[in-house]
């Protein structure tokens, strides 16, 4: 029997800050032969309080060197106080499953994903070291004067704060308003001033960002296909996502890009780039499961080097947990209503069928305005099901077809009023028949036309109903 | 060596980047420590390196048991690097005369820090003088920025 291992002089637990990879760590090893060897590291993963993890990416010197003298040392910064920290370690064993792995797997894919190395830049292993002992170098200060500058956020996520942003959810009367009340939220609870909410996509596998606050594009529309960036990745590992210190990693990235087979990854024109900070330095991804289902992922960014805490990631997990039962429910909800509501409409006012515009077909009132605004131009690819307005994308798929309903009824008959229950039965939309995405659909394009062509508008009208607003002289072009 | 540090890559070492050293005791336990600049001799087969006394005294456990030692140098805005393999043959002080040489190459790496973000307040209370000069043979030199040709041996040409 071996006696329990004498405690670390410095618990592992001060060393924190250490792990969040703001400041390259350095890794020291010895070839069997007694050649030594030093190398920068991407990150290394507290385990517990005796282990700590380091990635293994590639099978390089220091790999070959451990396999053969498990004995290690490694160089790490307090990028909090500056102090910098040697610690002893030994190698014993290396992960290639399991959570710890998955962790690290997903960090560094985020990484991967986002300099275009998805494939390259990939852990091969999680090497886990018993830690031996902790030394504090009190002859190399470090770096400490302006990364203080920098202390992370005190955790925001209290019970109380939950409690508030779960009666703020309570309180918004559509999904449309559910989705800005809840980036408002988070917001002005939490602090977190850029967020985006991407909901499921027509395509399987892909979302479409529906809501997105604190950026100078909205970019709603833009989409976003599993395991593509921090969005992607959470979507598909149905797992939250935290990358701290991304700058780095994206130098770091590059180097390996340089070093690798150029891999280009050309976007088609008819994509809206994902809105984002120039230079996110903390991502934060939480997929929006209810009922097993993925509806979607929350994901808030910072410029600051490690904004978010561990425990972030637990609670926004747990928001989003919340979140996605509440979207969910205003589904529902609304296609409950939509129904119901139309069902009365329709006993109201007989004789009247589906088809019939609820309005005189006379162009009225949004006509006087026309002239305000320079004559557009909307064509509708039909190839591609997408819309472009004065030459410039707008949407594509389902959103595309919508608009082109709305935008030829309108310049044929003037039909101004539109009822959700209408386009549902609409066989010409070729809807999936269960669960059709069309309310998600109404507000991605609704608020896509706010953010980019002010000459159509769709104004909501009630649960289920919006109108039509088209203040420019509009003419409508069909293409191949 | 059997090849020489080329010109353009002996230039390279000299431009003021982010320099790590490895070392080991007689039980081939790794240490390590930050270095301050290096200077490459006119036979391309000797570098100086220069370190702060305290992180020579940190050196020092591990030196007296062996004299290997492994030196990576980084760009930190590109991450060239590349990795000397080396036997130390003699400590001594730096001279006051090569003080400048020394903070020239830590100007130089604070301006690429500042480059990518890093504001170089951050290194204000970093320690370089009084420093100490470690003499090492260069015995091979090897490609170390990351990805998949890391660790290959340099042929004698620069690293790409």
């Amino acid at each position: 029997m071996t006696a329990p291992a004498p405690a670390l002089a410095i618990p592992l637990e001060r060393l924190t800050a250490c792990f969040q990879g703001l400041i390259p760590a350095w890794l020291f090893t010895c070839a069997a032969d007694g050649t030594p060897n030093a190398a920068i590291l991407s990150h290394v993963d507290y385990v517990d309080a005796r282990h700590v993890a380091l990635s293994f990416q590639f099978f390089n010197k220091s790999k070959r060197n451990v396999s053969e003298n498990p004995q290690a040392a490694v160089r790490l910064v307090d990028a909090e106080s500056g102090q910098v920290y040697q610690l002893a370690l030994r190698l014993v064993r290396t992960e290639t499953s399991g959570p710890l792995f998955e962790s690290m797997r997903l960090r560094i894919e985020a990484i991967a994903s986002y300099s275009g190395l998805k494939g390259v830049f990939r852990l091969l292993g999680a090497d886990v070291y018993e830690v031996l002992s902790v030394e504090a170098l009190e002859h190399e200060p470090g770096y400490p004067a302006a990364v203080r500058r920098d202390t992370p956020a005190e955790p925001k996520f209290t019970m109380r704060a939950m409690q508030e942003v779960s009666e703020c959810l309570r309180q918004a009367q559509s999904l449309d308003a559910l989705l800005d009340t809840l980036l408002e939220t988070i917001e002005r609870i939490f602090g977190f001033g850029h967020s985006m909410i991407l909901l499921g996509a027509d395509e399987p596998d892909r979302l479409t960002l529906v809501a997105s606050r604190g950026y100078p594009e909205g970019g709603v529309g833009s989409e976003v296909g599993f395991g593509e960036g921090i969005v992607g990745l959470v979507a598909e590992a149905r797992r939250p996502v935290r990358v701290s210190g991304m700058l780095r990693y994206m130098v770091y990235a590059d180097a390996v890009a340089r070093r690798s087979l150029a891999m280009g990854m050309p976007l088609p024109t008819s994509r809206i780039p994902l809105p984002g900070l120039p230079n996110p330095d903390s991502q934060l991804g939480v997929p929006l499961l209810a009922r097993d289902e993925l509806l979607g992922v929350l994901c808030i960014e910072s410029d600051l080097p490690y904004r978010f805490h561990e425990e972030d990631r637990a609670n926004l997990e747990l928001l989003g947990g919340f979140v996605a039962l509440a979207i969910q429910n205003a589904l529902l909800l609304e296609r409950a209503e939509t129904r119901a509501g139309e069902a009365e409409a329709a006993r109201a006012i007989a004789p009247t069928t589906p088809s019939t515009p609820t309005t005189p077909a006379a162009p009225i009132p949004d006509d006087a305005r026309a002239t305000r605004r320079a004559p557009m131009v909307a064509e509708f690819f039909t190839h591609e099901e997408c819309v472009l307005v004065d030459g410039e994308y707008l949407v594509r798929s389902l959103p595309a077809r919508i608009l082109w309903k709305l935008l030829t009824e309108h310049e044929q008959d003037g039909t101004r009023e539109f009822t959700n229950r209408r386009l549902r039965l609409d066989k010409s939309l070729a809807l999936p028949p269960v669960k059709d995405n069309l309310e998600t659909r109404l507000i991605l394009l609704r608020r896509r036309l706010a953010e980019r062509c002010p000459g159509i508008q769709m104004i909501p009208a009630g649960r289920g109903r919006f109108r039509l607003e088209v203040t420019a002289a509009l003419s409508l072009v069909r293409r191949p | 060596m059997e090849r020489p540090i080329p010109d353009e890559l002996a230039a390279f070492l000299e431009s003021g980047l982010a320099i790590v050293v490895g070392t080991r005791d007689a039980a081939l336990r790794p240490d390590g420590a930050a270095a301050l600049a290096v200077r490459v001799h006119a036979d391309r087969a000797h570098v100086t390196l220069f370190v702060s006394d305290a992180s020579a005294a940190h050196l020092a456990r591990s030196l007296a048991e062996s004299p290997r030692i492994a030196v990576v140098l980084d760009l930190p805005s590109t991450h060239r690097a590349c990795q000397l393999k080396g036997t130390v043959r003699s400590v001594r002080p730096a001279a006051d005369a090569e003080r400048p040489e020394i903070d020239r190459q830590r100007e130089a790496l604070y301006r690429d820090l500042e480059s990518i973000g890093i504001p170089s307040a951050m290194f204000a209370q970093w320690r370089v003088w009084p420093s100490m000069a470690l003499e090492i043979e260069v015995q091979a030199l090897y490609e170390q920025t990351p990805g998949p040709g890391a660790g290959d041996r340099l042929q004698g040409v620069a690293p790409r």
